[in-house]
């Protein structure tokens, strides 16, 4: 073994960095699988940079040859708006992903406490690492975005060297990225230190999932902004609530434009306060290092816990309510598992209200005409998405292990007689968040607008639902979060294309359906239901057949197909 | 009676057990010693299931495992080495789970976590997770998830590891009742004061397979003078004081 003679801090820096890219349920080689596939993420980000770019040199090429620079730097600052927001969005994205990491926890107490390495050097490491990792992303980000920056900059119409704009730019999109960094540092600080114990990690866990679903859900609707360059020329106060418009305020007044002073000011106040918050949990923790034990008081307790029994009752399907309660308990309770479903959802969340927006919302309630029937067709199609996302992110967080040597008590206690109820637990916890769910919440819209029919439509909507949770779990034969789970199994590109296909599949003849129920509720919305209902019990029977036949998985496997190409001359 | 028949468990091309043969009567204690890598933690997972045998045949009470794995396995109590627990449960929720895994009617199974919560010293602690509990406290939730079915076999892998002086006492004082009402207990472990103390016979395995199986009683008529050197002869355990002082002079080394 080759050992170094590095420092505590060095060491402890590397050790605190490389835990940052540790998701906690991956195997070492499934980690460095993992690295992969993010210096291949980082590696698409920077070529569509590239194309950005180049889409970006038509528009701006177009700009030169107008005689004013009015609408030159209406599109400067849009852009540059996009610009600054795509690394602070990266940054904070990540600093969520890793939520508890960016600050000293159990198991630094536990385990460095014990050793002979001073306080300051552990937190220092911890801040090093945290610096570097954020930094990262930040050099990541930025390097994609410098050819799209280059590219609006290129015009008879710019106001400042290119430099100057160069060095405000990246300086600015730095500070962003730090800002919002320091912001979900100090949230994660301000929730170790005010929340009581007992209900820490589901506090944490939840608020973790919110800012995940706030931040993905949040891209189209900046997309829907009316428009940035008005609202900067007018000095519109909503710029205010909005804090990448505060860095390109910033960017701008570094640059020289002396009335971008007040957002300046937010970005450096916003900067402050966020950065003073972080700096005091950090140091009240330095000097208590022991509120990091998550040991709640005594006598307290989980605010709401599985019990043993219902009152007088016998239960009728066990091994269902088992696997049903400990889904739902560990959905509530584990960050990481809801953290994976609800940035998929929100993937779902995010295509519908984008397309929700694009519509003339009060015009299509006020009146009766196609802007109402727009709004009823996108309503019928919004559940539709809503499924699709919810559905497979439900089945993806079901598959993420946790404690993945705990399952002997799944493998002991294993039953043919009862395989299919524990399958049928992960089907209903399916059912329940990816079909009534989105159901439930667009129906009272639904029944606005379409009136009693909409029931019918809701019928079919949740039907349709049920039948793509069976396709989902047709050959599903795990435990929820029992067993391991190894990373990029199938090709990605054929992966995506599936994933495509299903979802234009799915949600077109899904609303199509829908709408027969809507149009017509008599003898074709019955005859739809009816087979819809043929269909969801055919496939359940299936599944729960293949389930009573095959035992359980505990270890994920690759395919067996190891050489689908044949490219091996064997 | 647990029957073990020829028990061979091959890894890929690498034997861990080779024609083991043991038994546990009703009301038996039987200690399963051997060193790091001598196979008791597979024939452990072979005994409660958790494995299956690569040769040879297990049977408790007539029902084989490979046969009637759901029968086998529903009288079988296990306590594995490491305390591997849904630790983002609590102790109550565990159990729980356990019980309706088990197939236990709601009421019996309130009324016996309740009571096992309370004789292990668990009740207070019984809503907090069990990511905050000690070592020994996950070990006493163990225990009571192995014995909530009433099992006539118990498999306690190292169950003293972790646990203070009153809860290994307690657990001492529950392995006895639990062997003179009639059960079985395998006791895989490497502390010989709890064998001498606890166990009626002891089996030892060396590299794969038994070297000694003996009432514990005889040893002492065989003229040894402890389990230990027993052990230690049996095994061809090197002589440890040269050793000791290798690893003295190595921490030494400038």
């Amino acid at each position: 073994m080759n050992v170094r003679n590095d420092t505590p801090f060095r060491l402890l820096t590397r050790h605190f960095f490389s835990a940052l890219f540790d998701l906690g349920f991956l195997s070492e080689s499934q980690t460095s699988s993992l690295a992969q596939l993010i210096a291949g993420i980082a590696g698409a980000l920077l070529a569509s940079g590239f194309i950005l770019a180049r889409v970006m040199m038509y528009r701006y090429g177009a700009l030169q040859d107008l005689p004013n620079a009015t609408l030159y730097q209406q599109t400067f600052l849009t852009d540059h708006v996009f610009l600054i927001a795509v690394p602070m969005w990266i940054v904070a994205f990540v600093a969520v992903l890793v939520g508890p990491s960016l600050l000293p926890d159990e198991t630094d107490f536990r385990v460095l406490g014990a050793m002979p390495v001073t306080r300051p050097v552990v937190f220092g490491a911890k801040l090093a690492a945290l610096v570097l990792f954020i930094g990262l992303f930040v050099a990541a980000s930025e390097a994609a975005l410098l050819p799209m920056f280059t590219v609006t900059t290129i015009s008879p119409h710019r106001e400042h060297a290119y430099f100057v704009l160069l060095a405000a730019y990246l300086s600015t999109a730095a500070l962003g990225a730090l800002f919002a960094a320091l912001s979900v540092t100090a949230l994660q600080a301000l929730l170790l230190l005010l929340v009581p114990r007992r209900v820490l990690l589901t506090v944490s866990a939840a608020t973790g999932s919110l800012m995940l679903f706030a931040l993905v859900v949040g891209v189209p609707l900046v997309g829907h902004v009316p428009s940035f360059a008005q609202a900067f020329e007018s000095g519109s106060r909503w710029l205010f609530l909005f804090p990448p418009a505060w860095f390109v305020g910033l960017e701008q007044w570094l640059a020289g434009e002396s009335q971008y002073g007040s957002l300046a000011v937010a970005a450096v106040g916003g900067l402050l306060v966020a950065g003073t918050t972080a700096a005091a949990a950090y140091l009240v923790l330095y000097r208590h290092f022991d509120r990091v034990m998550i040991r709640p008081a005594r006598g307290d307790g989980p605010l709401i816990a599985l019990r043993p029994s219902r009152p007088g009752g016998v239960l009728r399907r066990p091994a269902f309510t088992a696997v049903w309660a400990f889904t739902w308990l560990t959905l509530r309770r584990s960050a990481l598992h809801q953290g994976v479903m609800v940035a998929i959802a929100a993937l779902g969340v995010a295509v519908v209200m984008s397309h929700v927006l694009d519509l003339d919302l009060h015009a299509a309630f006020a009146t009766t005409d196609w802007r109402r029937r727009e709004l009823i067709s996108a309503l019928t199609w919004a559940p539709f998405v809503l499924m699709f996302a919810i559905a497979l992110a439900v089945r993806a967080a079901l598959l993420v292990p946790i404690e993945s040597r705990a399952n002997w008590i799944f493998r002991l206690t294993e039953q043919p007689g009862t395989r299919a109820q524990q399958m049928d637990a992960a089907a209903a916890t399916m059912v329940c968040l990816g079909v009534i769910a989105p159901c439930v919440l667009v129906a009272p819209v639904q029944w606005m607008l379409a009136g009693p029919v909409s029931l019918m439509a809701a019928i079919v909507t949740a039907l349709c639902g049920m039948v793509l949770v069976e396709i989902l779990l047709l050959d599903w034969r795990r435990v929820p979060f029992t067993c391991s789970y190894l990373l990029g199994k199938g090709a990605v590109p054929l992966t995506l294309l599936k994933g495509v296909f299903s979802f234009v599949f799915f949600t077109n003849v899904g609303a199509a359906l829908a709408r027969v129920g809507r149009t017509s509720p008599g003898s074709a919305g019955l005859v739809v239901i009816a087979v819809l209902l043929a269909t969801v019990i055919a496939l359940r029977r299936l599944r729960r057949h293949l389930r009573t036949e095959e035992p359980l998985e505990y270890e994920d496997t690759l395919p067996s197909e190891m050489n689908p190409l044949r490219l091996s001359p064997d | 009676m647990l029957q073990a028949t020829n028990l061979t468990k091959r890894y890929g091309g690498v034997l861990a057990l080779e024609r083991v043969n043991f038994r546990v009567a009703p009301g038996e204690i039987v200690g399963y010693l051997g060193p790091n890598g001598s196979g008791k933690s597979t024939t452990v997972n072979l005994v409660v299931g958790l494995l299956e045998p690569s040769e040879g045949h297990i049977t408790l009470n007539g029902v084989a495992v490979d046969e009637h794995p759901v029968e086998y396995k529903r009288q079988v109590g296990y306590v594995p080495e490491e305390p591997f627990l849904y630790t983002h449960l609590t102790a109550s929720e565990y159990l729980t789970l356990v019980g309706r895994l088990r197939n236990i009617r709601p009421d019996i199974l309130e009324h016996r976590i309740a009571g096992l919560l309370n004789l292990l010293q668990l009740h207070d602690s019984r809503y907090k997770t069990m990511r905050a509990f000690s070592k020994g406290m996950r070990q006493r939730v163990l225990l009571a998830a192995a014995l909530l079915h009433n099992p006539s076999l118990l498999v306690l892998d190292e169950p003293f590891s972790g646990l203070d002086v009153n809860a290994g006492l307690l657990f001492q004082a529950l392995l006895s009742l639990l062997a003179s009402e009639g059960r079985m207990i395998l006791f895989s472990t490497h502390r010989f004061d709890m064998v001498e103390k606890l166990c009626s016979r002891v089996v030892m395995l060396s590299a794969g397979r038994i070297v000694a199986e003996e009432r514990v009683a005889s040893f002492a008529r065989g003229g040894a003078q402890s389990l230990e050197d027993v052990f230690v002869r049996v095994t061809s355990q090197p002589d440890y004081l040269p050793v000791a002082q290798q690893i003295l002079d190595t921490i030494a080394t400038t």
